[in-house]
């Protein structure tokens, strides 16, 4: 069966999470993704905990295996001009290049857009970083953290009155790759009618940022600054995380009309009626405007409950409920098994550990599933195979620093 | 600029979550050309504002204005047999159809592949709904706050607490109906790219798993170590990435502390202007600082607590510091770095012209793929035009202007 993106080849010069997992995406759907890294400088993700069984080592670190799996591997430093006409041989034969290095350093590794363009006329060049490639700070550096603090989406999120939120803090990392994707996938689609190729640029603030549209609305428009607001919605009370039995146990809640307030209510009332006996929250407007003493009503019972058992019966009753799930709970869930979200290739040097997989299905099209590459591993395939190299050539270039 | 990379590709986008309001947004940025699908009461967005003065409008919700800048509008009651009926003469005209609901209402509504692929050779149906077309939570109760809280990330938001007392909270804007919208539209390209003659394709998208796609570091610990991160660890992550620093304005992020390594002290003291207590000998030796970690901090806080955020942040990095301040909303819309790149853009909504909006983050050849120049249908807007163009009779075009159905 021919995966949709079958015949496009990617050279990955990225760090991190913005690029690689935007090329795992691709290579999934059946791309040749081809990352080029060098041992002298590996991308420094390949580094940091967690290890498989403790030791550290560059094929060994738990968060690089799991954003880089399905790609190949070739050795390249990049800092050696043989190294540089190499990339330019392999650019000739690909359809698109990603990098996220700090401003100015694709230029001086010789791989600058025009340079890439006199390669290939066809190639689209995917430039990521934190601010932008212009402008007056084009030269700061940062990561997810940094840039979620940049972009506002931290100073709306937090319990009222607290301090700005930290979220997850990679998440415009993600935000980005997922643009990533979507932007270089556009790019090539336009190529086949235009026969050309785009330089592509995205900034992980600018990315993040472009979801925060009612604030900025709201700001300029009314002048009003949003701030953390907890777990305050527009119009619907109940509407929040709730304790329930056991240790930092959660289950999130809202009930947004009355026959979900009603089926709430057949769960959690009690002979008291400690809810629909309640005056303060007689219908929608009263629970709106009482809506901390309802959530203290709530809490007071939902702590009570086991939180799955629970889940089980709002559901039931209609009541949109689910359990705040950890990591732990994700793995073992029966929804997340039955639609496969899970995967664990057998790694050569560290075996199967489970990862999130492909995040969404098309039919006829199973994604493949390979383990992210030792460093290096499939030096002769892109230097043997596609660019020609004998073995003793490719010893050579090893042997030298190059292709190492 | 304004981008034609998709103008060869018609979308119907149809149903009421805010994720196929972003999906489509996505497309119709990147120049596909998107008619929307609204119930004939409207689309949820249009009651949530923001409003010009707080006085709510159909025609002027800031949120609607922004998800479907660009797009043509239709009104059609998709619970009514003629609605459906209407709905599947016009899908021959588009090369893709977005659906979001919940799995019942696609169903019901006739918009997944199974009931629609018939209707034209290689037509795509992307489906985005809160859990997903297959498995048992499929027909759960949802909600953005259970969607989230499921996804994994719930439990993680706000970041490190003080106290485990204090629940999550809810991101405060539509995270997860936004990273689905943007997986959503990534999906369908990979669709459209393998788009072989007579073959289309179901794409389901799942609310949950595109959101939870972004815990992988978190989920890399529980695989590999066995460990859930804490969500009550504020003390260790201001050892491993450095502290939130106060300054006057503001905050800043990821300002070098006590236990960075020396090379990070090093660039904070430069950036300190070396005071005399940082270059003491005993400061540059990490153990020493570990153990007077609180004392250390506390001068740290007083150098930017001096300064403002954006001055502290320009002198760490300077120094190759990743540190970058902690924005409010306001300050965004006055930053010099968006401000230079041409970020925000007035809108052109009538009524809205007031209100800022960033441009499409993606830029091709240095600058965004949108120019902000194009406004949201009116509701029904397009009606006439979109039943004509799809071979609906006077007479029929009659009937459902005059009838309920649109």
């Amino acid at each position: 069966m021919t995966l949709p993106l079958e015949g496009i080849r990617v050279l990955d010069l990225t760090w991190w999470i913005a690029g690689p997992l935007a090329t795992t995406q691709m290579a999934m759907m059946g791309a040749d993704v081809i990352r080029l890294e060098s041992r002298a400088r590996p991308d420094s993700m390949r580094l940091t905990t967690p290890f498989a069984n403790g030791e550290p080592g560059v094929n060994r670190s738990g968060r690089w295996n799991s954003h880089n799996f399905s790609k190949r591997s070739a050795a390249l430093n990049l800092t050696k001009p043989e190294a540089q006409a190499l990339a330019r041989r392999l650019v000739a034969q690909s359809d698109v290049v990603l990098e996220n290095f700090a401003a100015g350093v694709l230029d001086r590794l010789g791989l600058d857009w025009e340079t890439l363009k006199a390669a290939n006329p066809k190639i689209t060049l995917c430039s990521v970083s934190v601010v932008g490639r212009d402008g007056p700070r084009s030269s700061y550096i940062g990561f997810g953290p940094g840039a979620i603090a940049y972009s506002g989406l931290g100073a709306v999120t937090g319990h009222r009155g607290g301090t700005p939120g930290t979220i997850p803090p990679f998440l415009a990392d993600y935000t980005t790759a997922w643009h990533v994707a979507l932007s270089v996938l556009a790019a090539l689609h336009e190529r086949k009618r235009t026969g050309v190729g785009r330089r592509i640029e995205l900034s992980m603030v600018e990315a993040q940022a472009s979801q925060l549209p009612e604030a900025f609305i709201d700001a300029s428009m009314n002048g009003r600054v949003a701030k953390p607001k907890g777990n305050d919605h527009l119009s619907v009370a109940p509407h929040g995380y709730y304790p329930c039995a056991g240790d930092d146990r959660w289950i999130a809640i809202s009930a947004e009309n009355d026959r979900q307030w009603n089926g709430l209510c057949s769960v959690l009332d009690g002979p008291e009626r400690r809810l629909s006996g309640d005056a303060r929250f007689a219908d929608g407007l009263a629970r709106f405007e009482h809506r901390d003493e309802l959530d203290e009503v709530i809490a007071g019972v939902t702590c009570a409950f086991a939180d799955a058992d629970l889940e089980a019966r709002l559901q039931a009753a209609g009541v949109p409920a689910g359990i705040a799930m950890t990591p732990a709970d994700l793995y073992v869930d029966e929804h997340l098994k039955a639609r496969e979200a899970f995967i664990s290739p057998a790694h050569p040097e560290v075996g199967p550990y489970p990862m999130a997989g492909l995040a969404w299905k098309l039919s006829d099209a199973p994604p493949v599933i390979k383990p992210s590459p030792l460093l290096g591993q499939d030096n002769a395939y892109v230097y043997g195979q596609l660019l020609g190299l004998s073995e003793a050539e490719i010893a050579a270039l090893e042997a030298s620093g190059i292709v190492a | 600029m304004t981008t034609v990379a998709l103008q060869d590709l018609a979308v119907l986008e149809c149903g009421t979550r805010l994720s196929v309001g972003m999906c489509g947004k996505l497309l119709s940025d990147l120049g596909a050309r998107v008619t929307k699908v609204e119930p004939i009461d409207g689309d949820p967005a249009r009651r949530i504002g923001p409003f010009p003065g707080d006085v709510p409008h159909q025609e002027q919700s800031g949120l609607f204005a922004y998800l479907n800048q660009g797009k043509r509008g239709i009104t059609l009651d998709l619970e009514t047999a003629a609605g459906r009926s209407a709905l599947r003469r016009l899908a021959p005209s588009y090369d893709i159809v977005i659906a979001g609901g919940s799995y019942d209402e696609l169903e019901r509504w006739g918009l997944l592949y199974d009931s629609l692929g018939d209707v034209k050779p290689g037509l795509i149906c992307t489906a985005i709904t809160p859990f997903g077309l297959t498995g048992p939570r499929r027909a759960f109760a949802d909600s953005e706050i259970v969607v989230t809280a499921q996804s994994g990330i719930g439990y993680y938001v706000p970041g490190p607490v003080p106290s485990l007392s204090m629940p999550p909270v809810i991101p405060g804007t539509h995270l997860t109906a936004f990273c689905a919208g943007v997986q959503s539209a990534t999906a369908t390209m990979v669709a459209v790219t393998g788009r072989s003659e007579g073959r289309g394709r179901q794409v389901d998208v799942s609310e949950q798993e595109t959101f939870l796609d972004s815990l992988r570091m978190y989920l890399s610990t529980y695989a590999y170590e066995g460990v859930v991160h804490p969500r009550g660890a504020a003390e260790q992550a201001v050892a491993i990435r450095g502290q939130t620093g106060q300054c006057r304005d503001g905050y800043i992020s990821n300002v070098p502390g006590p236990q960075s390594t020396d090379q990070a002290w090093l660039a904070l003291v430069d950036a300190m202007d070396n005071p005399e207590w940082a270059t003491d000998v005993q400061m540059f030796d990490l153990e020493y600082r570990r153990a007077h970690a609180p004392e250390i901090i506390a001068r740290i806080n007083d150098w930017t607590m001096s300064l403002t955020k954006d001055e502290v942040a320009r002198r760490l990095q300077l120094r190759h510091q990743t540190s970058l301040p902690v924005n409010e909303i306001d300050d965004l819309l006055r930053d010099e770095q968006l401000e230079a790149r041409g970020y925000f853009t007035s809108m052109v909504q009538p009524g809205l012209e007031h209100a800022r909006i960033p441009l499409s983050p993606i830029r091709f050849d240095g600058a965004s793929i949108t120019s902000g120049a194009l406004r949201a249908p009116l509701l029904g807007e397009h009606n006439a035009e979109v039943l004509s163009e799809a071979g609906f009779s006077a007479e029929e075009r009659l009937w459902f202007e005059r009838s309920e159905v649109m």
